[in-house]
């Protein structure tokens, strides 16, 4: 976290910019390890709050072959808890598959086997590091962008920490 | 071939003098993570490079390193013009002064001398990409920690233009990366090196 | 535009000259984007015109402009960038 004097000459412009420092709230990019162990995270993910180990009795079926019926989780419904964990529910991928335990606790556990199911990334070539392309947008004047020393406004990151202005 | 333009990239007027504060940031000239580095770095590395648009990349990069490690130089020259002998006696400049008066030469504010082991031009675009956007951070992070230093505004200024250079070096290298990937086959990356082996 | 003093010349044309480093760098790894090349093509246009008041008024930017000095090398007489505004 940056110390330092936060006021409003240093807020970063624009609404989606301007996340600084690496703990800055979000994702940022991470995958979700569907863990329900971790309430910050699926709170971060704007998910409602982990799903009650005793609600998966009380959960209504939404599909014949969900592999969460399989190990008696509750199966995919607005509040199912296989959904606010992110956890899949088709067969090709679904970790729960992938598991023997059956208790409603252990559910947390299931997909740290495999975080694929749940990165942005999944499908891109191992062992290799991926930046995103840019897109030609948000593209500043001269003046300003001279002043904040790139014409991009996507590019903008400021230093919080600084003691200067 | 290079030609020259009498105009800074960006302005630096300072009005007080400091050399404490200059022996600091000279480091981003020629220490480790300077910017004298990161132009020999690219463009050494530009011949090696398959893609044209990676190639033009670097040679841009590089290009406009120079024109940093002009605004950097001529940041610590600022700091330190006029300074009389008692300003500079008892001060950590002295001992940069007795050698080399208030003169500018490349080194880092531990006062080693720039050295190319600091860069590496490997041959190898997948290598030498990664090695750029390692060096495009580490020169990010020395001037995240020179503006935790720097109280004055005339000084601030340019160290934050150039301090957000390198967050846009850093995602065209990035693209350049994604360039390189587009070129081979995602099956294996590594199973020759695009610029050296030739027919496979 | 009205007539500037060297300074803020020498401004208006980094202004538009870094929108250009900008851009180019972008090109290089977007060559084909209409956008980024219409608007580098704008800056080119603008920046000639300035460049050529600029020597005009107050000495050659770059060497190989500086062809109209039979009598004198203009080159050494203004001050150099270093030497900054105070």
């Amino acid at each position: 976290m940056y110390r330092g004097n936060f006021n409003q000459a240093m807020m970063p412009r624009g609404g989606n910019r301007g996340m600084e420092g690496g703990n800055c709230g979000g994702n940022m990019g991470m995958r979700n390890n569907g863990s329900g162990r971790n309430q910050e995270k699926n709170n971060a993910m704007g998910r409602e709050n982990r799903c009650p180990a005793d609600t998966r009795n009380n959960a209504a079926r939404q599909e014949e072959d969900c592999c969460c019926e399989r190990n008696n989780l509750p199966v995919r419904e607005e509040n199912c808890c296989c959904e606010r964990n992110n956890f899949p529910v088709r067969e090709e991928n679904c970790c729960c598959e992938n598991t023997t335990q059956d208790a409603p606790q252990n559910a947390d556990r299931i997909c740290e086997c495999n975080p694929s199911v749940h990165d942005q990334l999944a499908g891109m070539a191992l062992v290799m590091a991926y930046i995103p392309w840019q897109d030609y947008k948000d593209v500043d004047c001269e003046a300003d962008g001279w002043k904040n020393g790139t014409i991009f406004q996507q590019l903008d990151f400021d230093f919080m920490a600084r003691r200067c202005n | 071939m290079w030609s020259y333009e009498r105009r800074l990239q960006y302005p630096v007027n300072i009005k007080q003098t400091n050399p404490d504060l200059a022996m600091a940031i000279i480091t981003q000239f020629g220490g480790p993570n300077g910017e004298l580095g990161a132009s020999m770095r690219y463009l050494s590395q530009r011949y090696t490079m398959t893609d044209r648009r990676v190639a033009g990349v670097l040679t841009d990069i590089g290009t406009e390193e120079l024109a940093h490690l002009e605004l950097v130089s001529t940041i610590v020259h600022q700091l330190t013009r006029n300074l009389t002998a008692e300003q500079i006696e008892g001060t950590p400049f002295a001992s940069y002064y007795v050698d080399h008066t208030v003169g500018i030469w490349p080194q880092a504010a531990s006062g080693m001398p720039w050295s190319a082991a600091t860069i590496q031009s490997t041959g190898d675009p997948i290598a030498d990409l990664h090695e750029n956007l390692a060096a495009e951070q580490k020169a990010r992070l020395t001037y995240d920690n020179i503006l935790r230093l720097v109280k004055d505004h005339d000084v601030c200024d340019p160290i934050r233009f150039l301090r957000k250079r390198e967050l846009i070096h850093y995602q065209r290298f990035g693209e350049s990366l994604r360039i390189i990937q587009d070129d081979l086959n995602s099956k294996n990356f590594y199973a020759f090196n695009p610029a050296f082996d030739k027919d496979c | 535009m009205g007539k500037m003093d060297r300074y803020e010349l020498l401004c208006e044309i980094s202004k538009v000259s870094f929108t250009m480093d900008d851009l180019r760098i972008f090109l290089d790894t977007h060559p084909d984007c209409s956008e980024a090349l219409e608007r580098f093509e704008k800056m080119a246009k603008k920046r000639e015109e300035l460049i050529a008041i600029f020597n005009d008024n107050y000495g050659p930017m770059n060497f190989y402009n500086n062809n109209d000095c039979t009598e004198h090398w203009r080159w050494v007489d203004a001050p150099w960038p270093w030497e900054g505004e105070c």
